[in-house]
């Protein structure tokens, strides 16, 4: 099916149209929505989370549960990161009745744009879908936007020589000095975050680094084995550039 | 009805984690530093599995490091054989945008020894008589090379320990982890989630996150001009030097390459970065795919497509 009409039959059901443009409430960031009509969203829903988690498109598969869910027990079974209750990082799943029978189908917005289906590569059981009974239950996966994860960290740790020998709170602005080879090395803790005021090493790489914030970012003084790094999880695995 | 419910949906989740405590295998991180960056290992396994992971690839690194440095690299030993043929057809490959020879402009720039300096365009054309990686062959087991050239093999060197220590411990049996030195990656199986790894990938201007991809089976590395830079009369100059010109590259801000081996996404990357038409060395490795950031702020991804979320 094309994107355009895949588009058009979306928002001409008259469905989803209002939970698509409902004002969000609250200081919740949603990233995004995935909507899901069918009878028996335990068949479909693990494989479409475990799907948008590995194309990267949203955090993780875990998930919890907002309101109550006619088939709770089901998706619990089969949702593997399911949690009873709210934990960092998660999707919320909600329920709502419709008042008439649709087509079973799901739709992923993103960032205030649908998604075609081919893209995730779910043509499949989207095709699968389209031949079942008409439905009446509509599941509402709400999950964050990556960059709304994205926050400050509280707490820094210092490692020198692979081994962690301090660690501070950045609530307050003060400048912490350390002795390494050659001299001292300044730690200042600022409000954009901490950095590396003054080194004795000879490329100056870590006093020109942009300031750590959050959590998981780092400063390194390779020629002094001095690292610093804020603390918290972060919710990517690991980093390069 | 709703405690059912409850009891039936946690039932099997505390039976799963039950199965899984019986292996013993948890997940265990170290740091550790070398290359003049620090080196994360990450791995699911045993207390005693990890003790004994840890020391391999401490050991691996130790002989990659002190094989490799600059100006103590050696020129006969079977491990610097294996690079060097590997540096070899990556150079063949970009038309040269990767060469290992270009040690002379690392060290007319100062990036060597104690002060960063622009050298004059004399100073340039001398070192450049020195670099090509073409002039450089294996002969009887060891590497020939004329007496002025000399090796930087930072450009791949990080990416071939990262592959040697990853063989080593998927030998040991290790189905999940990664090791990332310096951001030259190698990452396979599934994350403590059970789903692929998440990788962020610097922003080279920004703080944070360009985007994050989502891999497993693959290596990943990036080349920026941001990494290691100095200022002169409020020019900058980084440390990705064109071997065509002896200048650093100035075409790109930063670019990262995700494909099988971390040896050839390290070597790639920086090609890509040096190279005008980055999409025409793509060809040649199709199972290769990279993010770009062009000089002027532009994200672009070319070559084989992998699991891309760009953060806003």
């Amino acid at each position: 099916m094309d994107r355009r009409r895949f588009v058009k039959k979306i928002f001409a059901a008259s469905i989803l149209t209002p939970f698509l443009f409902e004002p969000k409430t609250g200081a919740e960031e949603t990233g995004g929505e995935l909507y899901l009509i069918s009878d028996e969203p335990q068949r479909q829903l693990g494989i479409l989370l475990q799907t948008l988690s590995t194309q990267g498109l949203i955090l993780s598969p875990r998930t919890f549960f907002k309101s109550p869910h006619p088939q709770a027990g089901e998706l619990g079974r089969v949702l593997a990161g399911w949690r009873p209750s709210f934990s960092d990082g998660a999707a919320g799943i909600s329920f709502r009745h419709l008042d008439a029978a649709s087509r079973p189908s799901f739709t992923l917005v993103r960032c205030g744009r649908v998604v075609d289906p081919r893209r995730l590569g779910l043509s499949s059981l989207w095709n699968e879908m389209q031949s079942a009974d008409p439905a009446t239950g509509l599941t509402i996966v709400s999950f964050k936007n990556p960059a709304s994860e994205i926050r400050p960290g509280t707490f820094a740790a210092i490692s020198h020589d692979g081994k962690k020998i301090d660690r501070f709170s950045l609530d307050c602005e003060r400048s912490l000095t350390y002795p390494v080879r050659g001299g001292h090395l300044i730690v200042g803790i600022e409000r954009g975050g901490v950095r590396v005021k003054s080194s004795p090493c000879r490329h100056q790489v870590c006093v020109s680094s942009s300031p750590a914030l959050y959590a998981g970012e780092r400063i390194i003084c390779a020629p002094n084995r001095f690292l610093v790094e804020i603390e918290g999880k972060s919710f990517i695995d690991t980093l390069t550039g | 009805m709703k405690r059912n419910s409850y009891l039936s949906a946690v039932l099997p989740l505390l039976l799963l984690s039950a199965g899984g405590c019986s292996r013993r295998e948890l997940w265990h991180s170290s740091t550790l530093l070398f290359f003049d960056t620090v080196c994360d290992l990450t791995l699911a396994c045993s207390d005693r599995e990890f003790e004994i992971a840890q020391k391999e690839v401490e050991r691996i690194f130790e002989e990659i490091q002190s094989s490799f440095s600059p100006g103590a690299d050696s020129l006969d030993s079977p491990l610097a054989l294996e690079l060097f043929r590997k540096a070899k057809k990556i150079y063949a490959d970009t038309e040269g945008s990767f060469d290992i020879s270009v040690e002379p402009l690392a060290e007319i720039w100062g990036f060597r020894g104690e002060r960063h300096r622009v050298p004059s365009d004399q100073e340039v054309a001398e070192a450049r008589k020195n670099v090509g990686l073409d002039k450089a062959t294996e002969e009887g087991g060891r590497i020939v090379r004329p007496e002025t050239m000399k090796f930087d093999w930072g450009g791949i060197g990080k990416g071939f320990g990262v592959d040697l220590a990853y063989r080593a411990l998927a030998a040991r049996g290790i189905q999940n982890g990664f090791i990332n030195a310096g951001g030259d990656l190698y990452c396979w199986g599934t994350n403590p989630e059970g789903v692929p790894w998440k990788i962020g990938i610097k922003h080279p201007r920004r703080r944070g996150f360009l985007g994050t991809l989502a891999i497993t089976g693959l290596g990943a590395a990036t080349s920026g001009d941001y990494q290691r830079f100095f200022e002169e009369n409020g020019v900058s100059y980084h440390h990705i030097f064109d071997p065509k010109t002896g200048y650093p590259a100035r075409g790109k801000q930063s670019v990262t390459v995700v494909g099988p081996e971390a040896t050839v996404c390290d070597a790639l990357s920086t090609a890509l970065f040096v190279s005008s038409q980055p999409e025409k060395i793509l060809i040649r490795y199709p199972e290769y795919g990279a993010v770009i950031v062009s000089r002027d702020g532009r994200v672009y991804s070319i070559g084989k497509k992998y699991h891309l979320a760009l953060i806003s």
